[in-house]
């Protein structure tokens, strides 16, 4: 086969391409992000270990897979955390220190809000609004139709709108 | 019509048809999500070395030794989970050791040096150094303005683009913005460097480089900078810098006709309009604060 994924120079690139993502879903599973580091390296590792049959077309749901795999082994649910990174240029809508207070108060229980959400529909809405993926890609990485992935993320905002009403 | 089990999905993607989102508009659901939306954008988990993590992948897979990566893997992961507690957005590269801290707008950072030494970043701030050279030189760059609690031992460097300041162990406040910078020392005492020029300040003595030169001003009465309390002074200072203060401090906006004099005064940090009262009644301006986070100034 030759175009398998076994030189050092193909295997970079795919690493660096799909590495973060692999990670990041592994943590919004799992919620513990040393987890789903040291997973993302074993998911690779082990890619590698069989890059012989592995074309660089089906890589990334090979490694996400077997990424997921390991992890249903190993899964205790954590809690997640987030940073809120503010970006520094951005300007808030509105100035007022009560307001600024009431935001901050809204994503400390939007965070415990996703953080309940069940797992499916928690993964598709971090894929989506952290990782700024289009349903078409998510789909693809979850083995899923796109219809699926927008049914998911429709539940997701119709549980989080409930937040409103708490406050 | 059968329940849409995916319009919410569609409306993010910007696919709804103009029928579907006067719905949205008109039930109040639009602004909910707007909201869900809004304060999701800004959500981000540590960022990931890729370089450092791609090595650690060949090495293992050369010496076939996964036991000793787990270690260090353990070690890194452990000082990513601390940088979470730090509470501001931290950046490390492992390679080149280069760490940098901001301090986020309308928010004070404190930071922790190798040697224990201490920083109180005023917001939007930002410091930079190498943490692996930090024993053999203690070095930072600043931008804007902080104030430093340095632990005793040999040299410490602060620098700015309009100049450095070097001290022992002391403490003393640094403002570093656009136009100038200013230097006050608290305790012990500190040399301030710009070009060719060098000057001594003991405590309780400040500096002030504006367009490249130094000028002493008057001695300081306060023992911390204001500003770690809640108040920012000035003394002698341009008003156009004091509302470059007020736009960092608030988030907001100032547009102001050219106006050169020197204002001497504080305004506070809890309330824009007073603080913005504070600074135009004395210098017999008006102020207008508009929607969108923009204040106008006029005579």
């Amino acid at each position: 086969m030759t175009d398998n994924i076994c030189s050092e120079k193909t295997f970079r690139q795919i690493y660096f391409e799909h590495c973060e993502y692999l990670r990041n879903f592994l943590y919004y599973k799992s919620g513990d992000l040393q987890l789903a580091e040291d997973l993302m390296q074993d998911a690779f590792a082990k890619m590698w270990e069989n890059c012989k049959t592995v074309t660089i077309a089906k890589s990334k749901s090979y490694v996400f897979t077997i990424g997921h795999n390991l992890l249903i082994n190993k899964i205790k649910r954590n809690k997640l955390h987030f940073n809120f990174v503010q970006k520094k240029k951005q300007r808030q809508d509105n100035n007022d220190p009560q307001f600024l207070l009431e935001e901050s108060e809204f994503k400390k229980r939007l965070i415990e809000a996703i953080d309940q959400l069940p797992e499916n529909l928690r993964v598709v809405f971090l894929m989506s609004r952290v990782d700024n993926k289009k349903y078409r890609e998510i789909a693809e990485e979850l083995d899923l139709s796109v219809k699926a992935v927008e049914k998911r993320m429709h539940k997701a905002l119709l549980q989080l709108r409930q937040i409103h009403k708490n406050i | 019509m059968a329940y849409d089990d995916t319009l919410y999905a569609r409306y993010l993607e910007g696919k709804l048809t103009e029928e579907e989102l006067k719905k949205l508009i008109e039930s109040g659901e639009k602004e909910e999500l707007d909201r869900i939306i809004n304060a999701s954008k800004g959500m981000s988990i540590p960022g990931l070395n890729k370089e450092a993590k791609f090595e650690e992948l060949l090495t293992s897979r050369n010496e076939n030794s996964p036991t000793s990566t787990i270690n260090l893997r353990r070690i890194m992961s452990l000082a990513a989970s601390m940088a979470i507690l730090l509470g501001c957005f931290y950046w490390w590269n492992i390679q080149s050791g280069q760490v940098s801290h901001n301090a986020e707008y309308g928010k004070l950072a404190s930071i922790h040096l190798p040697d224990d030494s201490e920083v109180i970043m005023n917001d939007g701030s930002s410091i930079h150094y190498d943490q692996k050279n930090w024993a053999n030189s203690r070095t930072l760059s600043l931008t804007g303005e902080a104030f430093f609690n340095v632990q005793s031992g040999h040299s410490f460097i602060v620098k700015t683009k309009h100049g450095q300041v070097e001290v022992l162990g002391t403490q003393f406040n640094v403002r570093a913005w656009d136009n100038n910078m200013h230097v006050e020392c608290y305790e012990g005492k500190v040399r301030v460097t710009n070009n060719d020029e060098q000057k001594d300040i003991t405590a309780q003595q400040s500096i002030n480089i504006v367009n490249g030169k130094m000028e002493s001003k008057a001695p300081i009465s306060h023992a911390n900078p204001l500003w770690t309390t809640g108040i920012s002074r000035f003394y002698k200072e341009s008003i156009s810098s004091v509302f470059q203060e007020i736009e960092r401090q608030y988030n907001v906006q100032v547009i102001m006709p050219v106006d050169n004099r020197p204002f001497s005064g504080y305004f506070d940090h809890n309330n824009l309009s007073s603080a913005l009262s504070q600074v135009c009644d004395p210098m017999g301006i008006k102020f207008e604060i508009e929607t969108n986070n923009l204040v106008k100034i006029s005579k």
